[in-house]
């Protein structure tokens, strides 16, 4: 048979010198969902915006249902009858479903009229399941749906060859379900699916093969009844890995961090942490599970000082924090290191300059003059300490890995030897290697009697770390406590905003 | 890492202006070196062709001058020829007037004198001090020219370092008489009067009797102005018997056109039928308001030009410019260079010198076709311009008014009378209350008016 | 040779490269126009340098309220404030030296009160920026034209020479400033006082927690929060350096320079404005700006001289050295440029 996508030998080497890709060959056969896998940095979003026409491959051929194919742009690769979901989707939030829709339908088809577009809309919903209300203003809807609205759009531009990247990342564990459901309804209408991910389970469930990549080149193309988790792990990242570390006791002692009754308002003015109110003892972890937006980074931006406390109380140790500046929150112990790198790190500074974001006082002389040799042995610390690979101090940390950038800011806070930490989203985007140091490295401070709120939508995450759980719903906590009393099923539940019990 | 970071991109700079330095100085000293003869024939070309036009002009030109610029040349050939700086205002050539008159009067001497003229425009008062410093250290020049009463201050600050060098101050002074200085003053006494006379004649013509200006800053050289124009008005009210009203109004400033066209309408609004711009830019703006008043059909009302000949502005409704001969100041300035004739102090140019008056058509004419190769006169010709001004001079300037000016030019070149030039605020509002209740001598230094 | 120093070498020979192509792209955009109006390119280039340079007096001089204007848009720069307000900075500092040295004859007392109006100017337009959320480039060019009119009424009407009415009271002998003797020549004081503004803006910028916070807050204001700095505080702290720093420009340049302000308020106009150029030029990086602002004066003064020697008209040499500027400080406005694209493109 004839395979609907063939890409033969592609090799991507960016203007900087930046290799991506080694000379990737694919091959995806029609009516199959293709899994492709791989740690981050391995090429696979690379590839797939290759194949959408958005990036030049820098040589190498492309195939599409037997025709060899050179696009210019995504334009070209939309009318070979290619579609790509991303993680961050391309909808107007303030506009309906219908005109987004109809937006990127004229973009194509500029005859095409609102009530044809509509009809069609409709027949397509009722054949593949993926219900939205045409309707409904975009923001309103909940993430999950405006996910079918970014398929739904791609479909009636007469996609035959879909592509989501990490399409579960942003969604509750049922919705993922109902996405994995829907995808196996297109495989029935004959549209192949390319189904980004690096995680494990997923391809286990809605793939009939997997290919898996590592640093821009193919490890093996492998049936999905025919594999197993264990060996889709070995493949990907080369080793074979300890998915479980050891988990010390707990040893918990006084709480330095409380939260009692608090609520914050997000950017929008609205209400996003409703009335919560936790603790965290020397020595322990407690996990914040929940799906994004629920008002976890919130929280944390709170009780770091960066965002208003509405109403409530916020302590560490004894000291009513509330009301005070972040730096003053920072001088009496607490630490913050907060999910986005792009945040927690100037980008166009370099090493030693980001070590001292947080530590600047404990760099200046008595004249407020900053001791750059000592500020430099610090950063050395840290690059030594946390295993930073980097070939100079004085490199913009914009040039390091986004795990060697996670090293440096969870480092730095570390040096400061605080008494508390509020870690988010510590291993996001990071690889294999990577997530088991950042992992290691904070259940070796609980050791050390620190006490650490630790904000992550890795269940797993949550799982391994964790001695106290709470999971956040709509700005609430839905439950609390011992990690034992948590399966994975139940988090999932909770964090689907379903109590259970 | 910061400081090694900030010294080595120091450095990297460093070393870049200095590879552009190296490579342009090396292109300079090759193109010096591999072509040493070819500035040469260029210049004796220019020399020869300047000495054959001088040479013309000499025979068409009056018998003395022929012989000076004879025996300059045959007595010593070997003497280098005479060069001359022009230092133009800030801003330079292409403003219609001073600097523009300047260029002109700097050509004359070129073609007539056979003198070598080079121009120069600075970028601000600042850069005055060290260019003439640059200049006269130079010994390149005979004579600096310099135009505009910016230069005053820079030069009585480097006159005194340089004594070989010959500097001429155009339309201002220093105040310190020095023999390598001559600044050249225009007595604009003498032209405002005879505009006066016009324009009070015109404001009857039109039906009215009320003349004004519009003036720039209360400095000394607009005390002249308004001297001899409400000494002319006055005169024509002598002369005559008619009432004239005169309005004078200091703007405060010569570079904003706006305070102009609202000064001037609250004139035309009192009755105003002729206005007289002296402020510069300001009094383009005086100029607009006129055109509206007109075209909007309120009255009719004329404007007059001040310095270079205006009328192109608005023929229909300017008719007339005062003249203040930067030209002649500066072919006076080189001409006495030439001639050996080289005097310091003040010199002072009226209408006898014709270096103050009113422009006659060619006047027009020049500037009109000045503005046309600019593209600043549009939609006509500088021939139709010349037309409109002739036939508007012939239809609204009575003879009458044309024998009162006349007769009061001859008893000024004559030197039958002369103006005074007031010296402080106190004595120019004094000459002006005087002349107000129509004591018209009180503005006179010499002779008296019965 | 080790990495790092292997890769440091890398970075200065790019550096050194970059301006090296973009000023030979420069003079050869310049030699294209100049040849094709019949000029001989390198008679001009040679006049403009060799001209320029022939004054190191004058040269200096001419570079010194352009080194501060070149630091008072690149300090706020830095804490991503775009400072265009140079000029009215440099008018108030320039204004308030004229009148305190006329009054008491003090010359550190006239350069104080200069620095200081300035920076108070600069802060007012940052704190209008930080606390009300008024965009600094229009309340900066407004305070320019309000500045530049009350001056003008000032000299024209209150401070007028009555010796020379078409420039204002001269700054008293005593208020002046010199020439700094030193072995081997001497130095214009008002240059040597600039470079030391400028070492001390370096030493703010880069070995002080201020000048820290000031780049954080400039490169990414979310980190400047996270970090626990007040961005507002920066942006108002950078606008009073910025602002004293041409307040100070200001007055060198009445101190030790022209003494006085011409009616035609040529003295000071543009300054500011070619401080952007300056800045720009010297990589927004102090010691760079005391680089860039003598190759600005050189190429102004060198270009004056263009049109005693070649006759050309003047315009000609202000096109060239707006080629030659443009061209040098692309490579560093291209950096910014594609910065803001990516940060834009990240949000999509």
């Amino acid at each position: 048979m004839q395979p609907a996508i063939m890409m033969k030998n592609i090799k991507k080497v960016y203007p900087d010198g930046v290799i991506a890709l080694r000379g990737v060959s694919l091959e995806v056969m029609p009516g199959e969902i293709h899994g492709l896998l791989g740690e981050n940095g391995a090429g696979k979003t690379t590839l797939m915006r290759i194949l959408y026409g958005e990036i030049k491959p820098s040589s190498g051929e492309i195939w599409v249902f037997g025709r060899k194919v050179s696009f210019r742009g995504p334009w070209d690769a939309i009318k070979a009858g290619i579609g790509m979901v991303y993680q961050k989707f391309a909808l107007v939030q303030s506009f309906t479903v219908m005109d987004n829709i109809m937006l990127s339908v004229s973009s194509i088809n500029r005859k095409a009229t609102y009530s044809d577009v509509a009809n069609s809309a409709k027949r397509l919903m009722k054949k593949t399941g993926l219900e939205v209300p045409l309707d409904a203003v975009v923001e309103d809807l909940p993430v999950g749906i405006q996910q079918r609205v970014e398929i739904l759009k791609t479909l009636l531009r007469n996609a035959k060859v879909l592509i989501l990247d990490e399409p579960t990342s942003v969604l509750t564990p049922v919705e993922a379900e109902e996405l994995f459901k829907t995808l196996k309804s297109l495989r029935e209408m004959g549209i192949v699916v390319i189904f980004i991910t690096h995680k494990l389970k997923e391809v286990m469930e809605v793939t009939d093969r997997i290919t898996v990549l590592r640093k821009g080149r193919v490890v093996g193309t492998v049936k999905t009844s025919e594999t197993t988790p264990a060996e889709l792990a070995k493949m990907m990242v080369g080793r074979e890995v300890f998915l479980k570390i050891e988990r010390p006791p707990a040893i918990a002692g006084n709480t330095v961090l409380k939260v009692k009754d608090v609520w914050v308002k997000d950017d929008r003015g609205l209400d996003a942490v409703r009335g919560v109110t936790l603790e965290v003892r020397e020595g322990e972890i407690l996990g914040i599970a929940g799906v994004q937006g629920n008002g976890q980074t919130e929280l944390a931006e709170a009780v770091a000082g960066l965002r208003p406390v509405a109403k409530g109380k916020i302590y560490v140790g004894d000291i009513d924090v509330t009301d005070k500046p972040t730096s003053f929150r920072y001088r009496i112990g607490l630490a913050y290191v907060p999910d986005s790198r792009s945040v927690g790190l100037v980008m166009d500074m370099n090493i030693t300059e980001n070590v001292i974001l947080t530590n600047l006082l404990s760099v200046l002389s008595r004249y407020r003059k900053i001791r750059w040799g000592y500020a430099r042995e610090v950063a050395h610390r840290v690059v030594k300490g946390f295993d930073v690979i980097t070939p100079s101090l004085s490199a913009p940390i914009k040039y390091l890995s986004g795990g060697n950038q996670q090293k440096v800011m969870v480092g730095r806070e570390i040096v400061r030897e605080p008494k508390a930490f509020v870690v988010a989203e510590p291993t996001h985007g990071l690889d294999v290697g990577a997530t088991e140091f950042i992992r290691k490295t904070l259940a070796s401070l609980k050791t050390k009697g620190k006490a650490i709120m630790l904000i992550s939508t890795d269940l797993d995450e949550i799982l391994q770390l964790s001695d106290r759980i709470a999971v956040m719903y709509e700005g609430k906590v839905m439950a609390v406590g011992p990690a034992s009393e948590f399966t994975l099923e139940r988090l999932g539940l909770l964090m689907g905003g379903v109590s259970g019990e | 890492m910061n400081v090694k970071k900030a010294i080595s991109t120091g450095a990297a700079i460093t070393i870049t202006i200095v590879i552009i330095l190296a490579v342009a100085a090396g292109a300079w000293w090759w193109y010096t070196m591999s072509t040493p003869s070819q500035p040469k024939p260029a210049a004796t070309t220019t020399s020869s062709s300047t000495t054959t036009t001088s040479v013309t002009t000499a025979t068409s030109s009056s018998t003395t001058t022929s012989t000076t610029t004879q025996t300059a040349t045959t007595t010593s050939p070997a003497k280098k020829k005479v060069r001359v700086a022009v230092l133009f205002d800030v801003g330079g050539r292409g403003d219609l007037s001073f600097n523009d008159m300047a260029y002109l009067g700097a050509e004359r001497a070129q073609k007539e004198l056979g003198v070598e003229v080079n121009f120069l425009t600075p970028k601000s008062l600042n850069d005055m001090v060290p260019l003439l410093e640059q200049l006269a250290s130079s010994n390149k020049y005979d004579l600096l020219v310099l135009i505009g009463f910016l230069w005053t201050g820079p030069l009585n600050k480097t006159a005194d370092k340089f004594p070989n060098q010959k500097f001429a101050l155009i339309d201002s002074t220093t105040g310190v008489v020095r023999p390598n200085e001559m600044d050249l003053l225009f007595r604009e006494q003498e032209s405002s009067a005879l505009i006066g006379i016009l324009a009070a004649a015109m404001a009857y013509q039109l039906g009215g009797n009320t003349v004004g200006a519009v003036a720039g800053m209360d400095i000394p050289p607009l005390w002249k102005f308004h001297i001899g124009y409400l000494f002319g008005v006055k005169y024509f009210e002598m002369k005559t018997g008619k009432k004239v009203n005169f309005l004078w109004q200091y703007t405060g400033t010569f570079g904003d056109p706006q305070v102009g066209y609202t000064t001037a309408m609250q004139m035309l609004q009192q009755g105003a039928k002729v206005l007289y711009g002296l402020a510069g830019l300001t009094h383009i703006g005086m100029f607009n308001a006129v055109i509206d008043w007109n075209n909007e059909g309120k009255g009719k009302a004329f404007a007059i030009g001040e310095d270079a000949s205006q009328e192109w502005y608005a023929p229909q409704y300017i008719p007339l410019s005062g003249a203040k001969r930067v030209d002649v100041a500066v072919y006076t300035a080189i001409k006495d260079v030439v001639d050996n004739q080289w005097k310091g102090g003040i010199v002072t140019l009226g209408l006898k010198e014709g270096g103050v008056g009113i422009w006659d058509l060619d006047g027009v004419k020049t500037f009109a076709e000045l503005a046309y190769q600019t593209h600043q006169l549009k939609n006509m010709t500088p021939d139709e311009v010349v037309q409109i001004v002739k036939n508007l001079r012939e239809k609204y300037i009575p003879q009458s008014a044309w024998q009162l000016v006349n007769e009061l030019k001859q008893k000024i070149e004559s030197g039958e009378i002369t103006f005074k030039t007031p010296t402080t605020h106190d004595e120019y509002t004094h000459i002006i209350q005087e002349l107000m209740k129509g004591n018209l001598n009180a503005a006179l230094a010499k002779g008296s008016i019965s | 040779m080790s990495k790092e120093v292997r890769i440091r070498y890398a970075h200065y020979l790019t550096i050194v490269l970059e301006l090296a192509i973009s000023a030979v792209t420069g003079f050869m955009a310049g030699a294209i126009i100049l040849w094709s109006l019949g000029y001989n390119p390198w008679y001009i280039y040679g006049i403009m340098i060799s001209m320029g340079i022939s004054n190191p007096d004058y040269l200096l001089s001419k570079a010194t309220p352009l080194l501060l204007t070149g630091l008072a848009f690149s300090v706020p720069m830095l804490a991503g404030v775009f400072n265009i307000g140079g000029e009215g900075q440099l008018y108030i500092g320039a204004i308030t030296s004229l009148v305190i040295a006329y009054y008491t004859g003090n010359a550190v007392l006239a350069l104080l009160g200069g620095f200081l109006a300035g920076a108070a100017l600069g802060g007012a337009i940052g704190a209008l920026k930080a606390f009300r959320d008024v965009n600094e480039v229009v309340s900066a060019i407004m305070l320019n034209w309000i500045l530049y009119f009350s001056i003008l009424y000032l000299i024209v009407d209150k401070l007028y020479n009555p010796l020379m009415p078409q420039q204002s009271v001269p700054v008293p002998p005593s208020a002046q400033i010199g020439i700094i003797p030193f072995p081997g020549g001497g130095i214009h004081g008002i240059f040597f006082i600039a470079v030391v503004a400028a070492l001390v803006t370096h030493y703010l910028i880069y070995y002080t927690d201020l000048g820290y916070v000031l780049r954080v807050s400039g490169l990414s204001p979310k980190s400047a929060s996270y970090a626990g700095f007040n961005p507002k505080k920066s942006i108002v702290y950078s606008m009073i350096i910025g602002g004293g720093l041409a307040g100070l420009g200001g007055a060198l340049l009445i101190q030790g320079y022209v003494h006085s302000i011409d009616t035609t308020m040529s003295t000071l106009y543009g300054l500011g404005f070619l401080g952007i150029g300056v800045g720009l030029l010297g990589w927004n990086n102090p010691l760079g700006i005391i680089l860039s602002s003598v190759f600005f004066a050189m190429l102004i003064i060198g270009g004056e001289m263009v049109e005693l020697t070649a006759g050309a008209p003047p315009e000609l040499a202000d096109t060239i050295i707006g080629i030659i500027v443009i061209a040098l400080a692309l490579p560093y406005a291209y950096k910014i440029l594609i910065n803001y694209v990516r940060r834009w493109r990240e949000r999509i």
